[in-house]
């Protein structure tokens, strides 16, 4: 049972969570979950889908970026800006699906976004091959089709 | 810096290869769609070759669709391909993008290319494209190759009747930035973006050839950056915008006012004569706020200094002034301390300059270049006078950006190190400043003269440098 202020966030595999409620409602959907529903802020709300290590480093992210909302001396931007880089630089790819996955489903959009941003950078300046490579993307069209769209380049100008 | 590169590239690659699964691509299509939002269009769109997956996902892309054929234009304006064969090709690109585009919305959208009014149907669809899908960035630059902005026929005009929206529909009112570029808009229209875009915060027109008059006003407006350059036809200008930050203006002389003004705290003017703005402007509190200023006197005549304002109103904020000019080689540019000596708090001092040789002036007689010369001669006399008056207590670093060591800037310089107490940083970077028909370029070119005598000049100044002070020579 979390003391006033606090809310308990239990992960598909169990793990429960102690975290201060501004931190949690930096997500939209538990935010929504507490404001419509009361028995959420006194009991353990379950994140379905999210597994516990997900859940911390979400939390990680969230208690980072709430803090720095309340108090903007504490934490500047430039502060935040490097916390952020070093958050994506040290995901691994499936953690980083995981993350997109389940802040996407949270509605925690500066998180998602960042996410993605990520992903953006690693697709940049690449060729479509390379770009396969490091995402394991099976190019399923036959030879006829890649040419048909090479034809039809919208892209080239 | 490319090992490094190649070096994170391989460890990419590496790394994802213990991963098997393709799982980026059972992402949901909202995802990929942010992730393809932060891609230019072109990057974008070329994903749709990866799988059938990413055949279309492109098409959600609600980021920025900036429509850059630079190269192409590079090419044309060199000759090396044509504007008739090029321009349908570049229309058909756009149209074929926006056609397919699938999302709700659109950030940015960014036209630029050569384009007259003989597109006029297509631009106009482009336009109500970016009413559509609600586009906070909107550029559109049909500025020809050869940068001409005079054919005021062949300019396309901005399409009144798209304004004409009823309530309930989307307009433009998401609009964050806009940029018109030899497009030619109608006063009433331009008040429009300034009445109704509530959001607006910069705005930039250029070349609009028909456009008389600006007046920008409204309680409401969120205007922070307002630019206006080479409007031929431009005869006043009437600002009042209580969240202006920064104003910009280029072209010909105007009758300029600003009426309020609390924020506005950089202007940079580019006119001939453009100090007359600020002698003349009916109000000058907006003078006391300003903490940068650039003027850009453009070509200054022989006898430049005879006119030139000794009082300027007080620019009681003033950190950083840049000048940029033309300046004749035999004649002083010292009556330019007038601006300065008005900057009680100038921290930095920008000088921007060519100097070129004297045109051989022929007059009718003897006697008028004779009285011309002595004219000269006892301004000159009066401006050291005048000079002297003036103290520059604050003034810390003075850059000199195309120096030559002639009598102009070794003057100058000089001055400046009897009277700036507290100078700490003089630079002389020997590389002359690029000026193309109108305006300045970032560009720097070696020295065309003698680069030695320059050097030695520099050298000479050195003896004269106050304790605290460095020279720095580039």
């Amino acid at each position: 049972m979390a003391s006033k202020g606090n809310l308990t966030l239990k992960s598909c595999n169990g793990k429960e969570f102690i975290v201060e409620e501004k931190v949690a409602v930096m997500s939209t959907t538990i935010k929504n979950m507490v404001d419509v529903d009361d028995s959420f802020a006194q009991g353990v709300i379950p994140i379905i889908g999210v597994d516990g290590k997900i859940l911390a480093k979400l939390i990680e992210y969230c208690k980072e970026h709430a803090e720095a909302d309340e108090d903007e001396e504490v934490k500047s931007e430039e502060y935040l800006k490097k916390f952020d880089e070093k958050f994506v630089d040290e995901l691994n790819l499936n953690d980083l699906y995981d993350l997109l996955k389940a802040s996407n489903y949270l509605e925690i959009t500066k998180l998602l976004n960042l996410l993605c941003q990520k992903v953006a950078s690693m697709i940049k300046g690449k060729k479509p091959e390379e770009i396969r490579r490091i995402f394991n993307i099976k190019n399923d069209f036959t030879p006829e089709e890649e040419e048909e769209i090479n034809r039809q380049n919208p892209w080239a100008f | 810096m490319e090992k490094k590169a190649k070096k994170a590239r391989r460890e990419l690659v590496e790394f994802s290869q213990k991963v098997k699964e393709d799982c980026i691509s059972q992402l949901p299509d909202e995802i990929l769609g942010i992730v393809l939002s932060g891609l230019d269009i072109q990057e974008a769109a070329r994903t749709c070759i990866l799988s059938r997956r990413w055949r279309n996902l492109w098409k959600l892309s609600t980021g920025c669709f900036n429509f850059d054929a630079s190269n192409t234009l590079r090419l044309m304006s060199d000759n090396k391909k044509q504007r008739q064969t090029e321009a349908p090709k570049y229309r058909d690109w756009v149209d074929q993008v926006l056609n397919s585009h699938e999302g709700s919305s659109l950030e940015q959208l960014r036209i630029a290319f050569d384009l007259g009014k003989s597109y006029t149907t297509s631009i106009d669809k482009w336009l109500d494209f970016a009413i559509v899908k609600r586009v906070q960035k909107l550029e559109l630059d049909l500025t020809t190759v050869n940068g001409c902005y005079m054919c005021t026929d062949s300019a396309y005009t901005f399409p009144s009747w798209l304004l004409d929206i009823p309530l309930d529909l989307p307009s433009f009112d998401r609009l964050t930035t806009m940029c018109l570029k030899s497009v030619s808009i109608t006063e009433k229209d331009l008040a429009y973006f300034l009445s109704t875009c509530l959001l607006l915060e910069q705005l930039s027109v250029e070349n609009a050839s028909s456009l008389q008059n600006v007046r920008v006003s409204g309680q409401a407006l969120k205007l922070k950056h307002l630019d206006i350059g080479y409007c031929q036809k431009l005869e006043n200008v009437e600002v009042l915008a209580v969240n202006l930050v920064s104003f910009k203006y280029a072209g010909p002389r105007i009758n300029l006012c600003f009426v309020d003004v609390p924020k506005l705290s950089s202007v940079s003017l580019e006119s001939k004569y453009c100090e007359e703005y600020i002698i003349n402007s009916p109000s000058t509190l907006y003078l006391s706020r300003l903490e940068k200023l650039e003027l850009n006197l453009k070509y200054m005549k022989s006898g430049r200094h005879i006119g030139f304002p000794r009082k300027f109103p007080e620019f009681s904020n003033l950190k950083h002034l840049e000048l940029k000019f033309v300046a004749v080689d035999d004649e002083s540019i010292l009556f330019l301390t007038s601006i300065t000596g008005a900057s009680p708090r100038l921290h930095k001092l920008t000088l921007k300059y060519r100097i070129d040789w004297a045109e051989n002036q022929i007059f009718t007689t003897y006697l008028g270049q004779f009285a011309k010369n002595m004219l000269i001669e006892v301004c000159d006399k009066e401006w050291e006078e005048e000079a002297r008056k003036y103290s520059h207590k604050s003034l810390k670093v003075i850059e000199f950006v195309g120096w030559v060591g002639i009598k102009p800037d070794v003057q100058l310089a000089n001055y400046f190190l009897d009277s700036a107490i507290s100078l700490e940083k003089i630079i002389l970077d020997c590389r002359i400043p690029h000026y193309v028909q109108t305006s300045w370029s970032e560009e720097l070119s070696p020295i065309e003269g003698d680069r030695e005598a320059a050097l030695l000049s520099a050298v000479q100044l050195e003896r004269k440098l106050p304790p605290k002070a460095k020279l720095i020579i580039l």
